[in-house]
């Protein structure tokens, strides 16, 4: 087979190293902006949030994150995404300017389903400077106090994430 | 032939496209076809992915370490994966063909089965959520029949000796896939 090796197309070279160095560079570019929303290492979480007793971790709010205060009550989850709603009227949870991120799926260690915690509660008790929780998953069925969950709050100044550490 | 021809006459699986193709292409030329489809579609890919999860940073940050592949590096991963596959996968199909009695043309092959690579371009549509991964799958399906055509057309093969190329070729991928996977279960 005859080739025409002297024709060689630079044009079509030269866009394939653009595309394939733009857009690799834009993708870079996006996925800076959009970590920078993310929770990355502890190391980049403020160092208050270093210590803490298993059952109880005294979170002190990022500056963006206001808590509405209350004596404690229930909280609902539910859904993929996660909402949080005030239930019942016993607490007022609310994060003002920013949203409320509750991360149920990050379960590895926590041996609950997504299914399980969407119906459960967290139980927050909120302090005036400070938010004191404690999870709890209820079950309808037999009542809301079933199994009591440590977990841990990650707080930054613009996000605010539970994971449940253990049964 | 302009570049535009020979890449719809492969795609369309016209006999005179591929000759043509192994003729007057380089594999050059084949190669920035092959990396241009492959930097698009990686590209709107990437940003499907993020239209799937922005509407949670957790949701995204949990996709994203459960994807494995690195969020910043996702583009040029997926290119150099698709360029390394259109590399060893061409070779392999090509010894399989020439031990089954096909002609030796490899580098004839390398060009065909490179502008074979440009149904991946239509994996922009993973940009649309829940419709475009599907759609990506047919044009990966596309990609395929246009090997199997560069296969029949470059090693002068007969049709079942092309099946075969590619029975056995699927067999070493699934045989080579166990492989790795044990090689990781092990360390």
């Amino acid at each position: 087979m005859k080739e025409n090796t002297g024709n060689i197309n630079y044009k079509i070279i030269v866009l394939a190293v653009a595309t394939v160095v733009g857009l690799s560079l834009l993708q870079l570019y996006i996925a800076n902006k959009m970590s920078s929303r993310i929770p990355r290492r502890r190391k980049d979480l403020p160092r208050r949030l270093s210590g803490y007793t298993p059952e109880e971790w005294v979170v002190r709010r990022g500056q963006n994150l206001l808590i509405a205060s209350g004596p404690g009550g229930f909280v609902s989850v539910y859904g993929q995404d996660v909402n949080l709603l005030v239930e019942r009227g016993i607490v007022n949870f609310n994060v003002e300017g920013e949203k409320l991120y509750v991360d149920v799926s990050l379960q590895g260690e926590a041996q609950i389903s997504r299914k399980a915690f969407s119906r459960g509660y967290i139980v927050f008790s909120i302090l005036h400077d400070e938010a004191r929780y404690r999870l709890v998953i209820a079950s309808p069925k037999a009542g809301y106090h079933v199994e009591r969950v440590n977990g841990r709050v990650e707080i930054s100044n613009d996000y605010l994430m539970i994971r449940i550490s253990r049964g | 032939m302009s570049i535009t021809e020979r890449i719809g006459g492969i795609l369309l699986l016209r006999e005179e496209s591929y000759k043509e193709a192994m003729e007057r292409g380089t594999i050059a030329e084949a190669a920035s076809i092959a990396a241009i489809a492959v930097a698009v579609s990686a590209f709107f890919g990437f940003i499907g992915l993020g239209f799937y999860a922005m509407r949670s940073p957790v949701q995204l940050f949990r996709r994203l370490t459960i994807a494995f592949i690195p969020i910043k590096f996702r583009v040029p991963i997926e290119i150099v994966f698709w360029i390394g596959w259109w590399i060893v996968w061409s070779l392999i199909i090509g010894g399989l063909s020439i031990t089954l009695g096909g002609e030796h043309n490899i580098k004839g092959f390398m060009k065909l089965t490179g502008y074979s690579m440009f149904p991946h371009i239509f994996g922009v549509a993973r940009i649309i959520p829940f419709l475009g991964r599907p759609i990506y799958f047919l044009a990966l399906l596309w990609s395929l029949a246009c090997w199997i055509y560069s296969t029949k057309t470059a090693f002068n093969l007969r049709a079942e000796k092309t099946v075969m190329v590619y029975v056995l070729a699927f067999i070493i991928l699934i045989l080579g896939g166990f492989t790795i996977m044990a090689v990781i279960r092990l360390t």
